[in-house]
């Protein structure tokens, strides 16, 4: 707990009291009859060291605790849903939105959320215990680990199930709002508690069927179509580039037959980077599949392959000198103590690199996480 | 002779008697008895321990446990939600985290249980035959279980 307190101190108060302040404002409203308050907390620590590195600065090794609150509010159809994350290098507002259910299979939501686009992002958050894996597909890295897609949209978005006689339904989900910009090497999203103006819009689809909607079982398919400003005078890389538009389209899967599970997402770009004199298209498929096999009731052996095609020659890539091309990771995973767990990984990464070649290391990760209560 | 035959037929009609109270045992679906909801079917029930949306009448049904009887709440794992209680809790957290959907609430006591239904619109909770109809209250609205 001292940690996490010293996190907080390290990280200045004027966000927290904002933060504060803001689910503040519910209490009142949580004192009606049939509200429900929901607190959640995923604290993790992440160890991670490399070697073969094909350049020494390819990555630096890391000890990161990290601290997810969840807070959840519901009182009749109205809910509030708020995300914030902690660690040794961040502290951030993931989430902060208000909903509106109206009927059983509609939900209005406004506010900061992340894209409806992204299956892996949407499933799990930053709720590190839920997913088995300690890292992220590539495509699904958040936008400070220079993932390609926007992850944080700040806007509207709505979420209808229809549910058939039987335990199947397929579930939409639309949402709309302000896209991240694209500043020095990564994007950076609309920040609530910070906010500044000349973000593009962004538009997120998704349709998924599931066999049972108690279970998480589902396949479908994505869209996602953004207007990516650009702040040209943040990099050299970024001369002349005035706004990047990207259509991303995508099928996922999310099976478990028994002890094996499947998840995998393949995702179609193309991307238009408008410079002041020319625009330049760019056409990449990038993806990844992960098996999981649970050997026994608390251990996990699983691997995923994190894969491009035409990466090498996207000019939208090359701005992201970070973001991972490919990977070959195996881990295990042991749950223990009902709610927590012990994960390592070791996999073989490429790099985008600054340059034409790829950056390529062997890493290994460490990682405990839990979840309270 | 007489005597020990005398002992066996009351040990027979004893563990008989045993037998048959074990066989009236039931759990059943209880609400406040102001609500008027006369029904509720199993996929629902499942629905509103899954937090899923369920209404009457407009009103969120809202379900409830009490988790301090594990005869109890190994009834409710196998016929309600039909998963194990690891599952299921996973379940509910995943759903939480992704939409904020609000977990069951939970009572070891079954006096604060009651005191929720009826503070509810249209709360549920499962409760055995005997502690529903002690309850001042409540209303009974399906049969969940019963013993062989």
């Amino acid at each position: 707990m001292t940690l996490f307190l010293q996190l907080i101190a390290a990280h200045g108060w004027r966000r927290q009291i904002m933060l504060a302040l803001v689910l503040c404002a519910f209490v009142p409203i949580a004192s009606a009859e049939d509200s429900q308050h929901d607190f959640l907390l995923f604290p993790s620590v992440d160890t991670f060291d490399t070697f073969n590195e094909s350049a020494p600065d390819v990555g630096d090794s890391f000890v990161r605790p990290s601290l997810n609150v969840l807070y959840s509010y519901n009182g009749g159809r109205f809910r509030v849903l708020g995300e914030y994350l902690w660690s040794s290098t961040e502290a951030e507002l993931e989430r902060l939105k208000v909903g509106w259910q109206a009927g059983d299979n509609t939900m209005w939501w406004f506010g900061r959320f992340h894209s409806t686009a992204k299956f892996w992002t949407s499933e799990y958050h930053h709720g590190q215990f839920m997913q088995t894996s300690i890292t992220r597909p590539s495509i699904e890295e958040w936008e400070d680990e220079s993932g390609p897609i926007p992850s944080h949209i700040t806007g509207l978005s709505i979420e209808h199930t229809l549910p058939r006689t039987d335990e199947t339904a397929w579930n939409l989900g639309f949402s709309f709002g302000l896209a991240p910009k694209f500043v020095e090497d990564k994007l950076h999203p609309y920040d609530m508690l910070n906010p500044e103006s000349d973000h593009g819009l962004s538009y997120n689809a998704r349709i998924a069927y599931r066999p049972s909607i108690f279970s998480d079982n589902q396949v479908g398919l994505l869209a996602g179509w953004n207007d990516i400003t650009v702040d040209s005078e943040s990099s050299l890389n970024l001369t002349d580039l005035d706004d990047i538009q990207q259509l991303t389209v995508g099928v996922f899967a999310d099976w478990q037959w028994d002890k094996l599970r499947i998840l995998a997402n393949v995702v179609h770009f193309k991307n238009e980077l408008n410079y002041t004199t020319e625009s330049v298209s760019d056409v990449f498929v990038a993806g990844y599949l992960q098996l999981e096999y649970k050997t026994g009731d608390d251990w996990t052996v699983f691997g995923r392959v994190d894969a491009s095609s035409s990466e090498d020659s996207s000019p939208y890539l090359r701005l992201l000198s970070a973001y991972v091309s490919h990977r070959h990771m195996l881990g295990v995973r042991w749950d223990f103590h009902e709610k927590q767990s012990l994960t390592m990984e070791i996999a073989d990464t490429s790099r985008q690199g600054a340059g034409v070649s790829h950056d390529n290391f062997k890493e290994v990760r460490f990682q405990w996480s839990s979840v309270f209560p | 002779m007489i005597h020990r035959f005398g002992l066996l037929a009351f040990f027979v009609l004893a563990c008989l008697q045993a037998g048959s109270v074990r066989a009236e045992r039931s759990v059943v679906l209880v609400t406040n008895e102001e609500c008027a909801m006369e029904a509720m079917s199993m996929l629902d029930i499942r629905k509103a321990y899954f937090g899923i949306a369920v209404s009457y009448e407009g009103r969120l049904v809202r379900a409830f446990r009490l988790n301090n009887d594990d005869e109890l709440s190994h009834i409710f794992f196998q016929t309600v939600v039909a998963m194990s209680e690891k599952s299921y809790e996973r379940r509910l957290l995943s759903m939480l985290l992704k939409y904020g959907t609000p977990r069951p609430q939970e009572f070891r006591d079954i006096g604060a249980l009651v005191a929720a239904l009826r503070r509810s619109d249209c709360g549920i909770a499962y409760l055995w035959l005997d502690d529903a109809t002690s309850q001042a209250g409540l209303r009974s609205i399906r049969l969940l279980w019963q013993s062989d």
